[in-house]
């Protein structure tokens, strides 16, 4: 039994369908007869491409397609999985799934509940996201010119001894069909463009790095000033060069929109997810409807948000995705869900299952999260009340513990501020603190928030989102 | 164990892309397959956390012409011609080293 159909062109690997639904249907079936309360087989294609360049010359420039399948099998209250990308074999797994399943509820620990589902529409359809500019019929040329407009903005001056770019995109087409009679079909993509830009002066040496992509075809990257883009990378990367060492100690902290992005995806959004909630290692565990911030505060996360990096239209166990409100107005309101974890508090499923692609199982992840927009006209007026503080922007990464509710994050640069004004160039910043009290401590958002640079989410799978909001003023946090 | 006919179908995959570089005129090309089998049991705390069996797998074909590289990588072999057409494109932009 062939259980995918090649209906393609030999261009488009992607087009129609891999599925043969009827083949499925019957493997399926046979899932049930062996004992399963519900199976699954969801078939991801990827289409997609990468290059880097150094200098303006080409390094590496790789076209690929990957495809694979995983089927999920639940019995007695535990999951069987299996995912390859030999998709012919898949038909002889369903009965060694099954009993791999069986097998696991057999040893389920004294107390742990038996997995179940949560009841979602079961729905037929087709949902393509199509970009303006089809990313798949970019050339290579093309790719490149662009990239190297980030290259010509981020060169020509002496201390600039490198800029490395990036590019990479993705077509993601994903099949999914259930036991209940869910058939869906949905594909969007997915395009980023970035640089790294190094600075040398007297043994010192710094990077900054630039990025810029969403969901979307070639369109996401021709919006962008890329000579710009690198232009700033440059001043930023040279701003290094001269920075002093930061103060340390609880300051006045005012957050750009990437570090506040980066705050409230790893701070709040990841204690939001439902997995870690009921496994007791999330901080907001028993909080639901509690006022855990500041009133100012308004948190959402949101797969529909076209053109973030985070965004997709159905979630990989097939649910409509929609806005979730997980702050509202400083009050916890809703946490992140699939559908087992759904189950488990007793809620409706909000399209929170992300995986990687065809060869993981789905994940409680974040989508595009941001904070919305305050009061304050601009950064000035957030620094006016500001008489010695920080002002950090960007992110190296940092590091959260979900259970504690603790946080630190590496600024990619910063300011002193002193008496309301920006004074000298800061390095080496990090923030750190709780994630409770720094949401309280939020005393000043501008109006205009939107998402900033795109990244990826690393939960043991990675995964692309997007985060951002204002630009943040927080009246107290550690800085060091 | 293998999976019944995982070899065949490996072998048979693997002739669609060579016909595709064959077809494609470049002066030298290879291509590697795998494709894996196994299991992953993974315990947290003395629970089942994942229990899964699979594997992944794929080609890389990689072409020489005039002594530039070109590189793809894919899965489903329906689209083998249009992979190998992209390494060779890509070789044309790749500098001599």
């Amino acid at each position: 039994m062939v259980m995918a159909a090649k209906q393609t062109d030999g261009h488009h690997p992607t087009v129609g369908r891999y599925l043969n639904q009827e083949k499925v249907r019957k493997a399926l079936d046979a899932a049930r007869s062996y004992g399963a309360s519900y199976a699954e087989v969801r078939v991801v294609a990827l289409t997609e491409s990468t290059v880097a360049m150094r200098d303006g010359i080409l390094e590496k420039a790789i076209p690929g397609q990957e495809l694979g399948m995983t089927l999920r099998v639940l019995a007695d209250g535990a999951w069987g999985v299996h995912s390859t990308t030999d998709l012919a074999s898949l038909p002889d797994q369903i009965e060694s799934t099954t009993r791999l399943a069986k097998a696991v509820a057999k040893r389920r620990a004294a107390g742990e509940r038996p997995k179940a589902l949560a009841e979602v529409p079961i729905i037929q359809d087709e949902t393509h996201w199509r970009s303006k500019l089809d990313v798949r019929h970019t050339e290579l040329d093309q790719k490149m010119e662009l990239m190297n407009d980030i290259y010509r903005g981020a060169s020509g001056h002496d201390d600039i001894v490198s800029v490395r770019t990036g590019w990479s995109d993705e077509h993601i087409h994903t099949e999914l069909m259930t036991t209940e009679g869910m058939d869906r079909v949905w594909s969007f993509q997915r395009s980023l463009i970035h640089g790294m830009v190094t600075a040398r002066r007297e043994g010192e040496v710094v990077s900054y790095r630039t990025r810029h992509g969403g969901q979307g075809g070639l369109e996401v990257i021709q919006e962008a000033d890329l000579v710009h883009l690198g232009e700033e990378a440059q001043r930023a990367a040279l701003r290094l060069l001269n920075a002093e060492r930061a103060p340390s100690g609880k300051l006045p902290l005012i957050a750009d929109k990437d570090l506040t992005g980066v705050y409230i995806h790893e701070a709040l959004g990841h204690p939001c997810e439902a997995d870690l909630v009921a496994a007791g290692d999330s901080c907001l565990s028993g909080k639901l409807g509690q006022k855990i911030g500041n009133e100012l505060v308004t948190v959402v996360d949101d797969p529909t948000m076209m053109g973030g990096y985070g965004a997709y239209p159905v979630d990989d166990e097939g649910v409509d995705t929609r806005e979730k409100v997980l702050i509202k107005n400083g009050v916890l309101t809703e946490y992140l869900n699939h559908r087992e974890t759904a189950h488990h508090f007793g809620v409706d499923p909000n399209g929170g299952a992300r995986a990687q692609d065809g060869l993981h199982h789905p994940l409680v992840r974040m989508s595009n999260t941001m904070i919305h927009g305050g009061t304050h006209a601009d950064i000035d007026e957030l620094m006016e009340d500001v008489q010695y503080g920080v002002y950090a922007c960007g992110t190296r990464g940092g590091q959260v513990d979900t259970g504690r509710g603790s946080f630190q994050f590496a600024a990619q640069e910063a300011w002193l501020i002193e008496n309301g004004e920006l004074t000298r160039p800061l390095k080496d910043v990090s923030v750190s603190g709780l994630t409770l009290e720094i949401l309280k401590n939020v005393d000043g958002l501008t109006r205009d928030a939107s998402l900033a640079s795109p990244g990826f989410c690393g939960k043991g799978q990675t995964v692309p989102v997007g985060d951002g909001g204002p630009v943040m003023r927080i009246s107290e946090a550690l800085v060091g | 164990m293998l999976p019944e006919g995982a070899e065949d179908r490996l072998l048979a995959n693997a002739n669609v892309i060579a016909d595709a570089c064959k077809a494609s005129g470049v002066q030298q090309w290879d291509l590697i397959g795998f494709q894996s089998y196994g299991h992953q049991l993974d315990i947290e705390a003395g629970k089942i956390t994942m229990a899964a069996g699979g594997g992944e797998g794929g080609f890389g074909v990689r072409v020489v012409d005039e002594g530039r590289f070109g590189f793809a990588h894919l899965v489903d072999v329906s689209g083998a011609q249009r992979a190998v057409e992209q390494a060779v494109t890509h070789r044309q932009e790749v500098p001599f080293h």
